[in-house]
């Protein structure tokens, strides 16, 4: 269990002393060089311009979560069932793997302006877009995590049980299920650019429209308000993934504080 | 004592071939061995000889190339059921509790039912009492291999198949295991394959030593141990122990395994 000791309250102290350093001295240099605010404004500014367009942007990022959780709640519906598929099937294990490990490699943003010509300026673009980018890393995580299965427990439960579903619930799934939440992070992260993306191209809402807009207006503390909420986003998103891997796994929590602080045994 | 429960093993000419892209490889070449009942039957050899191929194959999981195999007087075609593994690394899941660890092969085979009582007593005889709920990474190494040796014996197998169970162990620990795995079949003898390389291992529990020759491999011998339980505290058996040693060190050194002839090559 975590204490409250010194040198941990140090931990938390100090980097936030120097995130308030860096944007103390981030004020103080924008004013003493007279940096015109259309190129770099100060914080106060940002701050200002967080509250006094905070209804648009408000709306834009529920717009813009909205794009997010149906992208991603795709990208679950399919990554996980196919990674099983792919798992049980050594035929697609042999075609589609390698197949999914080349296509990963092609810049999926670059497809963006056909999706516009493909399916027009309506959500499903931005959902699609959402889904191409985090479709992936999911897919190969779980992928890599039911694969790694050590075979002399799949052996230890074909002599226990021919059912296939209890050695998948009851083993295999959990057992897969850290490298799961591992593609889950990391996807959570990609859908987000996915859905900036996708209003980037062509939208007439969202975080990445109004970014857009607002470079177009010059408007630069709007576009650095727009920044922060989408960093707030991407950052409760991930924290909510998290979350979520701690009341599944409250056994690999507790392995990662075994490990941190030296451990009493080894596994 | 279930002894009635306990099955016979019969290797009948048992050979194995694995093939794999870079070629064939013999495994086992000719095996026939015959365990009673209620037998612990160790088996040694050097690395690779096909020691737990032979485990698995008696398992029914996965298939001989050449010859039969009987379980309990049946040709074994599918998994045998109600067969107890242990394997070197303890394989225990790490996202359940020790006592939930115990109860998979319960869990897993559903159609048994085993009385809190018997997980008690099975927990308590190995010490692990108030360890019920850790979890496995909380354990040292020798209570996790103890965890699962329980897990082997929850279920009253007919049948223990225990593939260097002690292999993974600091030499110590391996001492009070095996201590402990003495007890415990003991109290409730079962028919026992052993796999080891360890020598003086394979003579302590055993009542014959099967001697197992390298790859492509053979049973070079079968011996008796013809020695009284528990061994583990016996005194006075020192001298027909180490009789024991140095005739199966002979076989190995007969054969190249061992000696002046294994360094030379």
């Amino acid at each position: 269990m975590k204490k409250l000791t010194k040198r941990n309250i140090l931990y938390v102290v100090l980097p936030i002393a120097v995130v308030v350093a860096l944007i103390i001295l981030w004020e103080v240099l924008v004013n003493a060089l007279d940096v015109p605010r259309y190129i770099l404004p100060a914080p106060n500014a940002i701050w200002a311009a967080l509250l006094k367009y905070s209804d648009w942007l408000y709306s834009n990022m529920l717009y813009t979560l909205q794009q997010i959780m149906v992208g991603y709640a795709i990208t679950i519906a399919v990554s996980i069932p196919l990674a099983v598929a792919v798992t049980y099937f050594s035929i697609l294990d042999r075609t589609l793997y390698p197949i999914m490990v080349v296509l990963q490699l092609i810049p999926k943003v670059a497809i963006a302006p056909l999706f516009i010509v493909w399916f027009g300026f309506g959500n499903l673009p931005k959902v699609l877009m959402v889904f191409l980018l985090s479709f992936f890393p999911l897919v190969v995580n779980s992928i890599l995590g039911f694969k790694s299965i050590n075979h002399r427990l799949l052996y230890m439960a074909r002599s226990i049980t021919d059912s296939e579903f209890r050695t998948f619930w009851m083993i295999r799934l959990p057992w897969a299920l850290p490298s799961i939440f591992a593609g889950l992070r990391i996807s959570i992260a990609f859908a987000v650019v996915g859905a900036v993306v996708g209003e980037f191209v062509g939208s007439d809402r969202g975080l990445g429209y109004l970014l857009l807009r607002a470079n177009g207006l010059m408007l630069t503390d709007l576009l650095f308000a727009c920044l922060i909420v989408l960093s707030l986003l991407g950052i409760g998103l991930y924290l909510m993934i998290t979350l979520l891997e701690r009341i599944v796994m409250p056994w690999n929590v507790f392995k990662k504080e075994l490990t941190k602080s030296g451990g009493a045994a080894t596994m | 004592m279930a002894a009635e429960k306990c099955v016979s093993v019969e290797f009948r000419e048992v050979g194995k071939t694995y093939e794999s892209i870079s070629g064939k490889v013999e495994a086992v070449d000719e095996v026939s061995l015959s365990v009673q009942g209620g037998e612990f039957v160790s088996i040694i050899g050097p690395s690779g000889c096909g020691k737990s191929t032979l485990l698995l194959m008696a398992a029914g999981l996965i298939k001989a190339s050449r010859g039969k195999i009987f379980v309990d007087g049946n040709p074994v075609e599918k998994p045998v059921r109600n067969v107890g593994f242990v394997f070197q690394d303890h394989l225990l899941l790490e996202w359940r509790t020790v006592k939930k660890n115990l109860l998979l092969p319960v869990e897993m085979g559903k159609n048994r039912k085993i009385s809190d009582e018997r997980i008690d007593k099975l927990i308590q005889m190995v010490g692990l009492s108030g360890f019920e709920n850790r979890y496995p990474m909380e354990l040292s190494g020798g209570m996790q291999q103890r965890v699962a040796l329980c897990r082997a014996l929850i279920t009253d197998p007919n049948l223990l198949l225990m593939d260097e169970p002690l292999g993974a162990l600091d030499a110590l620990t391996r001492q009070q295991v095996r201590y402990e795995l003495e007890k415990l079949w003991l109290e409730r003898t079962c028919t026992t394959l052993f796999v080891t390389h360890d020598i003086e291992e394979s003579i302590l529990l055993a009542d014959r030593v099967v001697v197992m020759s390298e790859r492509p491999s053979k049973v070079m011998e079968v011996v008796n141990i013809d020695l009284p339980r528990p061994r583990v505290f016996s005194k006075g058996i020192e001298t027909e122990f180490d009789k024991y040693k140095i005739h199966i060190r002979n076989i190995f050194e007969r054969i190249g395994v061992l000696g002046s002839k294994a360094h030379a090559r």
